[in-house]
């Protein structure tokens, strides 16, 4: 992710695999295909902004940042 | 009651007794045959929580039935009255397969974020308090009231006219459209006159579309329509028949069912020993008893699927072209994935049931329906002192359908009193 230190993680058991963080930051995330979940990518090209957009926009809140409460 | 294969093949899914109480088949159907052929519907059934789970990631079940439909079940003049219908069924977002939905979804979803659906919160809290207040009065005066009519018809309406921005006459044009509309997509059976019914609801929610197209096309307000017209991903936007078909998808797939989880929510806490008093005074069970009552008694009962070519799964060979219904309803209570899974557990945890679908197409509005019910549910468990069926629960008439569970009505009266 640019810009940031703080580590975005997904919780792959919660993970519906809707695809919703793959549109709205597409250059962070994308799909798995052996088990249609979602997967970080690092170094993502997503903005902050578009992340946080992801976090607040998983339909089952799977995405957080690594040592916060969801 | 055990049925052989044979028996189970023939099972009509849409008969009264399976409407009212479809778990013993689903049980038997999951021991038995997981993946079955119905001669009946002449469909594949999906029913264990794995395998729903897994065709819903699979690319080969695909989700567009409505063309090969229209190509093969109507004749003429049967494409003449619904050719205008499937133009609008074909742009639904739940009927597309990638790369068409993954375009489409991401437009609808520039509109439809967890801003503008926070944004709603108050207005359910305020009907459903407004309801609540007028039930509570209706039963102390010894009245018998109708929660679906009186309390889980007025809800969904009324946020979807705050999204859409029309009145509440329109609000009940659009229901009667809308439900008509129902009628020919959820499987209900034929009635006399519903051809022309259907055909008349799609005339008049895609003139009533466009005109609120254009009008804030011309002139832009802070709500959901007009933020779906408004939407733009790098240069690309809907185009009016998607607009239409949009609106008429968001409808179709927010009203209903969110009118049927209510009921079924409040008939599951009725049914309860003491889950009406707990959700009173301990409101953070809300959440979990939620989430409890859409794994119990989703809304929306069954999913389809049709093959797109031959495919080989969990020991079946599905023929290109088959329909297969996912049953979600079956899927929520599998015992290999849930402990204790008829019981209703009002704190359970890890209860990752299917009732909003998983993969591409997981319900767009799953965060909406939760709010709508968690916020209702909340004021009228306040405000109301738990009532009792006012007929034996055996009595209560279910919908007739093969997609949805719901109840068409369900009549409660103060508790303790025999009038
Ligand atoms: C408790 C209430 C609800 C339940 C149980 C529910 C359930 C579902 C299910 C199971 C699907 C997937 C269908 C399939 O894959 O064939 C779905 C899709 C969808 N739902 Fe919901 N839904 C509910 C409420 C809503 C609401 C309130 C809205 C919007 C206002 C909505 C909009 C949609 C849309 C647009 C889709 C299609 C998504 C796609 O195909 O990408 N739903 N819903
Ligand atoms: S938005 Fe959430 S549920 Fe959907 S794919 Fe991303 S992490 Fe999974």
């Amino acid at each position: 992710m640019s810009g940031s230190e703080r580590r975005v993680v997904v919780d792959r058991a919660v993970c519906v695999g809707s695809t919703t963080c793959v549109n709205v930051a597409g250059g962070s995330f994308e799909i798995d295909e052996t088990d249609g979940k979602a997967r970080v990518l690092t170094p993502g090209a997503a903005t902050m902004d578009e992340v946080l957009d992801a976090v607040d926009s998983c339909p089952v809140a799977a995405i957080s940042f690594e040592g916060e409460d969801k | 009651m055990t049925q052989s294969i044979d028996e189970l093949s023939r099972t009509n899914l849409i008969s009264p007794e399976m409407a009212a109480s479809p778990f013993g088949f689903y049980a038997e159907l999951l021991e038995k045959s997981p993946v079955l052929w119905s001669e009946r519907h002449r469909a594949w059934l999906v029913g264990r929580y794995d395998d729903v789970s897994a065709a819903f990631r699979h690319e080969q079940m695909g989700a567009d039935r409505i063309a090969p439909y229209l190509r093969e079940q109507l004749d003429e003049a049967g494409r003449a009255r619904f050719g205008r219908m499937f133009e609008i069924l074909s742009k639904w977002l739940v009927f597309l397969d990638p790369p068409d939905h993954s375009r489409l979804r991401k437009l609808v979803h520039k509109a439809f974020t967890p801003r503008a659906v926070k944004a709603l919160q108050g207005r359910i809290e305020e009907t459903a308090a407004r309801e609540a207040e007028a039930i509570r009065a209706r039963l102390e005066a010894g009245d018998v009231v109708d929660l679906v009519a009186d309390f889980c018809e007025i809800i969904p309406p009324a946020i979807f006219s705050e999204m859409f921005g029309f009145s509440p006459e329109d609000g009940d044009r659009l229901k009667t459209w809308t439900e008509d509309l129902g009628m020919f997509i959820n499987g209900a059976p034929a009635e006399p006159g519903r051809d022309e019914r259907v055909q008349a609801a799609v005339e008049g929610l895609e003139k009533y579309f466009r005109a609120s197209v254009e009008k804030y096309r011309a002139h832009p307000v802070d709500n959901i329509l007009s933020a779906l017209v408004q939407a733009n991903e790098d240069g690309d936007v809907l185009s009016d028949i998607e607009l239409i078909a949009t609106c008429i998808t968001l409808i179709d797939a927010g009203y209903k069912t969110v009118q049927n989880a209510m009921c079924n929510a409040i008939y599951l806490l009725l049914e309860s020993e003491d889950g009406w008093e707990r959700l009173a005074s301990e409101p953070q069970l809300m959440t979990s008893a939620v989430e409890e009552c859409l794994r119990m008694l989703g809304p929306a009962k069954t999913t389809v699927r049709r093959a797109k070519g031959d495919i080989e799964f969990r020991g079946a060979n599905i023929k290109d072209g088959s329909r297969v219904y996912l049953i979600l309803a079956a899927a929520n209570r599998d015992p290999r994935q849930f402990e204790r899974p008829n019981e209703f557990v009002i704190d359970r945890t890890d209860n990752q049931h299917l009732a909003f679908a998983q993969g591409i197409h997981f319900c767009l509005g799953s965060a909406l329906a939760r709010l709508e019910l968690t916020s209702s549910l909340a004021e009228l468990v306040n405000r109301v002192p738990r009532p009792e069926l006012a007929i034996p629960a055996e009595g209560l008439p279910w919908h007739r359908v093969l997609l949805l569970s719901g109840l068409q009505e369900l009549p409660v009266r103060r508790a303790g009193v025999r009038t």
